[in-house]
């Protein structure tokens, strides 16, 4: 469903992204891990065209993101995006949060959005927090329903991007859960993560970036114990010991 | 004081009601034109935004005086005959709306650059996610300099008085200068802009914490 062919992207003269090649397939898993710099978050962000890519062809359920005539609205509503630092509304309660763009983008009514977002915020534990601003939240609840917010819409594929490396350790798991529970219920995801547990326990495979390029794409488990590639050796090693 | 106010009071009552409505028209018709131009600043289209921002260098760095003076000379030579209240008004106008949009652009900017991108990833265009993410949260931001630029627009409508605009301080300087009473008059005078530019102030205040109170 989502597939990037010899996609480059430059900032400037800086060459983020090298011939990706990379296909994501429905009710898969991903995880995408690498140094910071490695143009994990990038690739990430091209998928539902909050970056732009320069060459190469990147289709996202078999609609051309690069084209002029692609409506990238369109691709969006079905593309959803959980960012490191929530980015919830801080002028709306919980349950504006995550019914504004059902009500206003896919014209829901609004009765109907609230009953769906009530489910959702009951998915992630978050129900009894629903008239709460975000500013009296923490930060796992407001990732938590960040998530909410972004199944809301019913996206064919959820994108994470370091959803818990902005968290207190003691709120991570919380997240954590949410997201494997999510991926047991077969949702397509592809998360950008330090998570290595959550990478083993739910993770179909592991896509290792250095550098702008991709190094390895297999198996989770495989990867984990015997990773082919020095840089990931070494930043395996790395993480583990952090861990 | 009292003599003077029994002999020029409807002078300075008319002078105060004239400015009052001035700062009225003046203020709504720079909201908006500030409000628009400050949102085009911050557009994606480079056009626009340079027209914008060349709007805003403009009128920003030209004394007020010279802009209303440019529409009671310059403007009734080629285009229309206006009196010193409208040339004032449109003068006042421009020169606030200026300083509004920079005022507007800055509290866009201040929302921070994920919002905006949160708002599009769930399929909201560019300007739906202004409507109802980026500009209820730059609102807040916007008041307190906002409350300025009103008080300020309130105070600057005194140029009125040098092209004739029949505002309180034109009254004011006839007053002085038929009386000799420059102490009395000034002071009625500066206690008339008081009456408009004190609960302004309160205003302000009120709905800054209003807002605050939300979140």
């Amino acid at each position: 469903m989502i597939e990037f062919k010899n996609v480059n992207k430059y900032y400037g003269d800086y060459h983020a992204l090298k011939n990706i090649n990379l296909s994501f397939k429905k009710g898969e898993v991903a995880v995408v891990i690498g140094p910071s710099g490695s143009g994990k978050s990038t690739m990430l962000r091209c998928i539902n065209g909050l970056e732009d890519i320069n060459d190469g062809t990147l289709m996202v359920n078999n609609i051309d993101l690069h084209a002029n005539d692609t409506n990238l609205n369109s691709i969006r509503k079905n593309v959803g995006m959980v960012f490191q630092h929530f980015n919830l509304y801080p002028h709306m309660s919980v349950i504006e949060n995550v019914t504004l763009a059902p009500i206003k983008v896919l014209k829901q009514d609004p009765e109907k959005a609230r009953q769906t977002a009530e489910k959702l915020l009951k998915k992630v534990n978050m129900l009894d927090r629903k008239d709460h601003y975000p500013s009296q939240l923490s930060g796992g609840q407001q990732q938590r329903v960040a998530i909410a917010r972004g199944l809301a819409m019913n996206p064919s594929v959820l994108l994470f991007d370091e959803p818990t490396s902005a968290l207190d350790p003691e709120t991570i798991d919380d997240v954590l859960d949410v997201m494997k529970k999510l991926a047991r219920e077969g949702m397509t995801m592809i998360v950008v993560t330090h998570e290595m547990g959550f990478a083993r326990e739910v993770g179909d495979r592991i896509i290792f970036m250095a550098e702008g390029q991709v190094i390895e794409d297999r198996d989770a488990v495989e990867f984990y114990e015997n990773p082919h590639d020095p840089r990931a050796k070494q930043f395996l090693g790395k993480i583990i010991h952090h861990a | 004081m009292i003599e003077l106010l029994s002999t020029y009071g409807g002078m300075l009552l008319r002078g105060f009601v004239n400015t009052l409505i001035a700062s009225v028209i003046a203020l709504f018709f720079s909201m908006i034109i500030g409000t628009l131009v400050g949102i085009l600043q911050v557009s994606k289209n480079k056009f626009a935004k340079g027209l914008a921002n060349a709007y805003v260098q403009l009128f920003l760095n030209i004394p007020l005086l010279v802009i209303v003076l440019f529409f009671y000379v310059v403007f009734p030579m080629y285009v229309a005959n206006i009196n010193g209240y409208t040339a004032g008004i449109i003068g006042l106008t421009i020169y606030t709306s200026a300083f509004i949009a920079e005022t507007v652009r800055a509290g866009i900017q201040g929302v921070p650059a994920g919002q905006m991108e949160a708002g599009l990833s769930t399929g909201f265009t560019y300007w739906e996610t202004m409507r109802y993410i980026i500009l209820p949260q730059a609102i807040k931001i916007v008041i307190p300099p906002l409350g300025n630029q009103f008080i300020n627009l309130v105070k600057n409508s005194s140029v009125f008085a040098m092209v004739a605009g029949l505002d309180l301080m034109y009254y004011g300087d006839l007053i002085a200068s038929e009386t000799f009473n420059t102490f009395g008059t000034y002071t009625m005078v500066a206690l008339f802009y008081l009456v408009i530019t004190l609960p302004l102030t309160h205003f302000m205040q009120y709905a800054e914490r209003r807002l605050a109170a939300k979140d």
